[in-house]
Order: structure tokens, then sequence, then C-alpha cells
């Protein structure tokens, strides 16, 4: 897909973050139509659909865990690749799995991210992050002794934790109390607006209303790029 | 935001930082470590004298029959040696490309993955475990050959490293090969292809009477050759460490983790899972319209649908249409040497007729873990088990049948011998069911302290469910044997035995049920 020779115009053009071009995803096959947007920086991007409709399918192949089936996925200008250390300082990603090292304590979790990343006053973000997702009582506990929406707590704060470009989340607002569905909503608003991005997958319609710039719907039949609005319409509509 | 790659540590360090938290956490502590060395070595020693003084047994000894004057079919000794060095190199390269060999753990993947550090010394302790036990399983298979083989100790000692070597330069392929889905692909095929043909190729040397060549003062340059090439490997799968895929550690570390749980849970069915699942296809090209099941009257079409799932499953998973044709091979070999050891013959007769029938029963394997397809038809408990049972039966008389008549050609009496084999396979049979639905061990319960780590209550009866039915149900072939021939008594013997297996295999203990209730199969 990348041996594809780009037309002249493009040159003068910005390259954007994250380009997705008549993008197939699937096993082998697609498993839904083709999907073409731009992601540039400061916006939020949704993605909803049915259950099964791709979504997640989508979002792993955007981080690199499936091959495109067809068409062309570029994150500045360059193929996906998640063996590029760039790649991997500007990717941020939360795809739900739910695996901790068993002997490390949640603040040893973040830590872990930020002293990966170079993060340099690491216990700072650490305990501000902490007590911004809810879990200083929880800090010093082991993964087996976290509820289940704690976990997914520990597991966005790592998105937070570490320098990035952009970021990517799958259904963030699983396993959260609305609350903290609330805080996250905000804490993407802000991401926005200080030229953060963010590509995520969800089904929660008061988050994409206050959070994103444009809503990619994925349906059988075709993919369309609504704004805001008309997406949150479509979650409570047709979802 | 962006921040410069000499601030960022580098993989072996993130390693160190995790290694060192984790320790303050960790319950287990230096004599724990000790204990755990301790038990490997026990382990490795253990298997190291049981192949060695077996593969003594199988030296040529003076006023033996020279080796190659053998009339008619017969495989020489020190074949017995060599083919299972082969199968265990061929089956440790299939496990290999299947779990590895580098893989990361569910939370390695999660949480170093996608740090910015570099890889190659984040993966190099991963990728140095399998070469490890490649050291083991060639150096051990290798000495077992030179000593069947009546090599001096210098030439036992050359056989042995060339052996190591051998496997891990096949691991270091493995591992080369690993950026590369299809030529790692093709890689477990061979070795899947490999272990299938060893059996095959011990009947072409039976019936052949070829003789094990001797061994030459060639495998000192040899040796050294094989461990030229393994540093040349090795070097170069080093500097490639940082070229294999996130998803490809990822996919590796999940079965790597799946087959590490079913082995601590003492539970084969999932290490069969684990080993198995992503070599099937996840779709077919058309499913079937199953028109037989319309003619069959519609009071048993829930047996008739039970029965066909099984045979469907079977049929669809070629590697059990493999292993039931291999063990039907193993006694063939055993009953091809010159003068069959009684012994010999009976433990492999019983073995291969297990291993087949544990082919046989996928169905009920599926249907312990997850029994969608029991609970969707209006059967009961008792009558699942039993036609649970029918395709394995059926399967396993063909299997005994042809087994039988081999074992009639070299005892005579084809008719009393095929008869035992049509009496024997529904004991074989109930023997797979049985272990399919067997419980897992109860974790939950206060451990049993032993020599080797703490173990569940009741964990032995729980894995000999199903072999102590095989075992059971084959004394009267094991008696036959014995005696070399087949006599009534034995027959009604079996036939006893043979109800009894079938029985147990159906048995289903009685639960209570809830308060009000009437009490439920369980």
């Amino acid at each position: 897909m990348s041996k594809k020779r780009r037309p002249a115009v493009e040159k003068d053009r910005p390259i954007p973050l994250l380009l997705i071009d008549g993008l197939q995803v699937g096993y082998g096959l697609p498993v839904c139509p083709p999907v073409t947007v731009n992601v540039e920086p400061g916006t939020v991007v949704a993605v909803v659909g049915a259950n099964g409709s791709g979504k997640s399918t989508l979002l792993r192949t955007v981080v690199g865990l499936l091959p495109p089936v067809k068409g062309r996925l570029e994150l500045l200008g360059k193929p996906i690749d998640d063996r590029s250390r760039v790649f991997r300082a500007d990717l941020a990603v939360e795809l739900g799995d739910d695996a901790f090292f068993p002997t490390l304590t949640v603040r040893e979790h973040l830590m872990l991210i930020c002293y990966g990343h170079g993060v340099a006053d690491s216990g700072a973000v650490t305990s501000a992050l902490l007590e911004d997702f809810g879990l200083t009582e929880r800090s010093e506990a082991l993964p087996a002794a976290l509820s289940s929406g704690q976990r997914r707590r520990l597991l966005l704060a790592g998105v937070f934790a570490r320098p990035r470009r952009l970021i990517i989340l799958d259904e963030p607002e699983q396993r959260l109390d609305s609350s903290m569905r609330d805080d996250l909503t905000e804490r993407l608003v802000e991401e926005r607006e200080a030229g953060g991005t963010v590509l995520m997958a969800t089904h929660d319609p008061q988050m994409v209303r206050r959070a994103a710039t444009s809503v990619v719907v994925i349906s059988d039949h075709d993919v369309r790029v609504l704004d805001a609005d008309g997406g949150a319409d479509v979650i409570l509509r047709e979802l | 935001m962006t921040v410069l790659e000499e601030d960022l540590p580098t993989g072996r360090q993130v390693r160190r930082w995790t290694r060192h938290r984790s320790r303050h956490h960790a319950e287990a502590g230096i004599s724990a470590l000790l204990g755990d060395i301790y038990t490997a070595f026990l382990s490795i020693a253990i298997t190291a004298s049981m192949v060695l003084s077996l593969a003594s047994t199988l030296a040529p000894k003076d006023g033996s029959p020279a080796r190659g004057a053998i009339e008619g079919p017969g495989l020489d000794p020190g074949w017995l040696a060599v083919l299972p060095a082969l199968a265990a190199t061929a089956a440790l390269v299939g496990l290999v490309a299947r779990l590895g060999p580098l893989a990361l753990s569910a939370a390695e993947s999660a949480w170093w993955l996608p740090l910015p550090t570099e890889r190659r010394t984040l993966l190099r302790p991963t990728a140095y475990r399998w070469p490890g036990v490649a050291v083991l399983v060639g150096g051990i298979g290798g000495c077992g050959v030179g000593l069947a083989l009546g090599a001096r100790p210098a030439l036992v000692a050359a056989v042995a490293v060339l052996g190591a070597a051998t496997n891990v330069a096949l691991v270091v392929v493995a591992g080369l090969t690993q950026t590369r889905p299809r030529l790692h692909r093709s890689l477990r095929l061979g070795a899947d292809l490999g272990l299938a043909v060893v059996p095959v190729v011990g009947l072409l040397l039976a019936f052949g009477g070829w003789a094990p060549p001797p061994l030459s003062e060639l495998l000192f340059g040899g040796s050294g050759l094989v461990i030229i090439v393994v540093i040349v490997l090795t070097v170069i799968w080093d500097g490639r460490l940082a070229k294999v895929p996130g998803v490809s550690l990822r996919s590796q570390g999940a079965a790597a983790d799946e087959a590490l749980v079913a082995v601590l849970s003492l539970d084969p069915r999932g290490l069969g899972r684990a080993l198995a699942a992503r070599a099937e296809p996840s779709r077919r090209k058309r499913s079937l319209t199953m028109f037989w099941l319309a003619r069959v009257p519609p009071g048993r079409r829930p047996e008739a649908a039970l029965i066909t799932s099984d045979l469907l499953l079977f049929l669809r998973t070629p590697r059990h249409v493999v292993q039931v044709v291999l063990a039907g091979c193993l006694p063939v070999l055993v009953l091809a040497t010159p003068k069959p050891n009684v012994a010999a013959l009976a433990i492999t007769f019983v073995a291969a007729a297990y291993i087949a029938a544990l082919a046989t029963a996928e169905g009920a394997r599926r249907a312990q873990v997850n029994p969608a397809l029991d609970a969707a038809l209006p059967l009961d408990q008792h009558e699942v088990r039993r036609f649970r049972l029918v395709f394995p039966s059926v399967l396993m008389l063909l299997w005994a049948m042809v087994e039988t008549a081999l074992l009639a050609w070299r005892y005579g009496d084809p008719g009393g011998w095929v008869l035992l084999g049509v009496l024997v396979a529904p004991a074989w049979a109930a023997a797979a069911v049985r272990a399919a639905y067997r419980p897992l061990p109860d974790f939950s319960a206060p451990q049993i302290y032993t020599p080797m780590g703490g173990l569940p209550p009741g964990v032995s009866g729980i894995v000999t469910q199903g072999p102590d039915v095989a075992l059971i149900g084959s004394v009267p072939l094991i008696v036959a044997l014995i005696l070399g021939k087949v006599s009534t008594p034995v027959l009604l013997l079996q036939v006893v035995l043979t109800f009894l297996a079938v029985t147990l295999a159906s048995w289903l203990r009685q639960r209570p049920g809830p308060p009000g209730t009437t009490s439920a199969p369980g």
C-alpha cells in the first residue's frame, strides 16, 4: 500500500497525524466497509457502530496488532510498525487488555510507564494520576486486589502517564462508574484543547457529544463521518 | 513532549527495574528459588538416568547375533534409541514453533511492549530459554544413541554434543523464522511431519533389515562444525531480536501462558487446546447440510446429532486422524523386532491404544469445558455420556481389529486375537471418555506438601481417571500377550471388564439439588 505513488499536489499538504485511506480491516476477509478518515492534531475522533461492526478490529489494525486487509494506513507519513521506537513513543494505546504484573503495585505499574518513557518527575506525575483516577487509596495494592473498574482506571491512567501524540482507546467507558466516565470525558476534552489527539471506539453518547470533534459511524453497508452531535444521535437512535 | 533517546532506559534496564520492584512483593524468597533449582536438577537427573540406563540395555552384548544378520523383519535395537531421539527433536521444534521461541507473557506484552526502549536486550533473556531446553533434550538423546550403539565414551560425548548443537540450531532457526509467519508455519508443519514420519521410518527400517551405521571419528568434526553453525546463527538471531513484531510476541506468549497454566493446573486437556488452538482454521468454505439427520427417526435425532458432532470434529481435526494412525504404528515397531519383548509390547500396545482413543474423544473433552451442545439437546446427562461413547467405540473397534490382526501375524490364531480386539475396543473408548469428563483439581483446598512441591488434594485420583480404566480394561489383553495365545477365560474376562469400563465411563456422581427440587444428575 505504501508503494502507491502519491499525487504531486500532496507534497504541499500537511501530513495528517494518522492517515486512514480506504482501509479494510479484518481477519483475512474484511469485516466492514473501507474506512477513510484523516485524524488531525487537536481532534477527538470517535468510532461508533453496533457490536461486531469492526470498531475494535479497526483500532487493532491502527495500532499494528492486525495487518490491514487493504488500503493505506500511516502515522505521520510512515507505515504503522510497532517495532519503531518513534511509533511506540507517539502512540498511547488502551484496548482493554486486562493484564498486569502480579507482583507490582498500582503505583509501580504507573512508575514503570514513566520510567520506560523517560518521564522526568515520575513521582509527581504518578501521584497526580492516582489522585485523578481515584486510586490513591489503592496505590500500594497488587492488581489481584483491585476490582474490575479499578483495573480499568489503572490502564487508563497509564495512557496519561507518558508523553504521546495520539491516544487510542477502545470503549474506555466500559467498567467505569458514571462519575469516572464524566472525569474521563473532561480529560479527553483537555487533551484535545492542549493539542492532543484521540481516536476511540465508544458507545457513550455523552462522551461523543462532549469530547468528539468528528464521528466515524460504521455499519454493514457504509462508513459515514459525522459531527459530534450527529454521531451521538446515531448512538441514541440506531445502536 | 519528545524525549531524547539517551534519556530512555535500555530493555535490560526495564527488565531489571521490573524484577527489582517485583522482588519486594514476591512471596517466594531465595529458599524457594533454591528449591526450584533443586527440583529442576533432580528432574533432569532422573530423566537422564532413565534414558541412559534404557539405552545401555539396547547396546549390543557379546555373543548376541550380529546386526543385520537377522532373517525376516527385524528392527535393530540400536534404532530404538535413534528413533526416539529424532522424535524428541521433532517434538521440541514443533513445541518451540508453537510457543515461541520469542514470547512475552500477557503482562510483559501489555506493559513492556508499548515502551519506546530498544527491544534487543529486553528480549534476550527470553530468547535463550528454549536453546537451554534444546541442549538438554539433544544432549540426553545423543547420549542415549551413543550408549545404545555401544560407542566408546569419547564418541558418546561427541554424539551428545552433536545432538545438543543440532537441537539448538533448529531452535535458533525457529527464532529466525519468527519474523516470517509463513516460514515459521512451515517449520512447525515440518516438525509435525518429522514426528509423524518417525514410526513409519521405523517400520521401513524393520522390514528393510537395516542396521544403524557404526559411529565413526568423523562425529568429532561434525560436532565442531555444527557448533560453529550454531554460533553464527545465534549471532544473526541476536541481531534480529528487535525485528520481531509485537503481535508475534503477544500471540506466542498467549499460547505459552495458556500451556503453562494447563501444566500447572495438571490439566492435559488444556495443554492440548493451548498447543492446537492456533493451528485450526477459523472458518470453513461451506457448512454441511447434514441431510442424513433428516432420515433418522425424529425420536433419535438428538443422539444422532451428538454422534455426528463427534464424527465431524474428528474428521475436521487432521491431527487427531494422524494421531490415531501413528498410535497404530507404535505396537508394530515392537512387533517388528526379531524377538518382541512381551513387557515392551504390552506397555506399547496399551499406551498406543490410549493415545488413539484420546484422539477420538475430543467432543467429550470440549463438552466438559463448554457443554453448550449437550445442554442444547433434549438428552439427560446419562444419555449424553452413553452416546459420547458411540463414536470413540466404533473408531477404536476398527483400530483394534487392525492391531490385533497384526498380533496374530506374530502369534497365530487370527480369530481369537481379532475377537479380543473387538471386545477390548469399547473399554479403551470408555477410558478416553472418562478422562475427558474428569474434574479439575481443587486448588482452593489445603495443599498436600510433597518433595516436588504442593499438590491439591485428590490430584492423583483425578490424573489417573481415564488411564485407570484403560489399564484395567486391557488386563485380558496383557494376559494374552504374556501367554502368547487367546483363551476362552481371557475373552470372558474381557467381556466383564469392558462392561465395567463402559459403566464407569457413563456413571455420574449424584449431586444434591437446591432445596425443594429433586436431585439432578451432575
